[in-house]
């Protein structure tokens, strides 16, 4: 009784809260966001959970940046989420056809600043002369772009495509892991979905090309496509989802006029 | 061109103090060297959209502006040097 209003009582009591908090926390990344794309949602009980990273991969024309784009039109359009593309090889122009092409407007989500499309292309493929020093560099500019979308556009979704420019333009892939690692953090503390594109290698074993990037996220969705008599037939598999009891096997996938379509 | 015409970005972070202290070094060198050179330092952490617009996904990352040229990471001391006596060449 006499501890009442004493340091030492309100020290225990501020412990006491900030615990509690930190398990509030926990039941909020709990809670799932809706990808919005169709039949993809019901082989994850219900969407990704909110916050958390995961892979994308596939080989070349299995449908991965449409996927993802589609992850964030959805998001901006359907669940009041703003989204972040951050684009390493495809042009803002390429990927704004794409969209119209789907009759999405993202030029109108762009103006309302529920999308942003951040173009790192010029950096990649561009004339410059360019030397590296391979150990010695962080990926700040990547974060602190990040960083300010999130906090003046509040961003909700985000996505990097492809992470695997990174591994193949910079020859250090313990320091590209690590800056993914520090960048995937950032997103989870402030609650953004993301999605990590990466390029399947030609190992079936090996579900990203350079065997890393699955260990950063929390879910790997694969995308491929197999030839069967004259037709390609386009599959996506989970093949992992931390904390999600998801469907095991593959699905049929089509791309159809309004974006992607999981059949079963 | 001219020297003159020339200008070296030095993009920095704040998230590592070491690379920030290196470049300072070079700084100091190449105010020695009065090349007339402009340089110009840019904290990302408060100016972000310099990032995007210039393109710039690392630091350090240093650009020299007028030779289409640029370095990722802490260059070393030759290094700067042969782009610099590319620099004097061309004067």
């Amino acid at each position: 009784m006499g501890d009442r209003g004493s340091p030492r009582r309100d020290t225990l009591l501020g412990e006491l809260r900030r615990r509690t908090k930190m398990f509030e926390g926990e039941s909020e990344l709990g809670e799932r966001t809706p990808t919005g794309i169709k039949g993809f949602d019901e082989m994850v009980q219900g969407g990704l959970l909110r916050g958390e990273t995961y892979i994308v991969t596939g080989i070349s024309g299995a449908g991965k940046s449409i996927f993802s784009l589609e992850f964030l039109y959805r998001g901006a359009s359907q669940f009041d989420e703003p989204g972040l593309y951050v684009t390493f090889e495809e042009t803002m122009q390429s990927l704004l056809r794409n969209g119209k092409n789907f009759g999405w407007n993202l030029p109108e989500l762009i103006r309302q600043k529920r999308l942003l499309i951040a173009d790192f292309t010029l950096m990649t493929v561009g004339d410059r002369a360019l030397s590296l020093n391979p150990e010695a560099f962080n990926l700040d500019g990547l974060y602190v772009t990040l960083e300010a979308a999130v906090r003046e556009l509040g961003i909700k979704r985000v996505v990097l495509d492809s992470v695997s420019v990174l591994f193949l333009q910079y020859p250090n892939t313990g320091v590209i892991r690590r800056e993914l690692n520090i960048i995937s953090s950032m997103l989870r503390k402030n609650k953004c979905t993301s999605i990590f594109v990466t390029e399947t290698g030609s190992e079936p074993s090996a579900i990203t090309r350079f065997g890393v990037e699955e260990y950063l996220a929390n879910g790997v969705i694969v995308l491929y496509w197999e030839a069967e008599g004259d037709k390609r037939n386009r599959y996506i598999e989970v093949f992992k989802m931390r904390g999600t009891a998801h469907y095991m096997g593959r699905r049929r996938l089509s791309i159809t006029n309004d974006g992607i379509s999981v059949i079963y | 061109m001219t020297a003159g015409e020339y200008k070296l970005v030095l993009y920095k972070s704040q998230r590592t103090p070491k690379y920030n202290q290196v470049l300072n070094n070079i700084k100091k060198s190449l105010e020695n060297l009065k090349l007339d050179l402009e340089i110009e330092e840019v904290d990302l952490d408060k100016n972000p959209e310099r990032a995007l617009r210039d393109g710039v996904l690392t630091t350090p990352t240093l650009d020299l502006v007028g030779l289409n040229w640029r370095f990722i990471g802490v260059p070393t001391v030759d290094e700067l040097t042969e782009i610099l006596e590319d620099i004097k060449k061309r004067r």
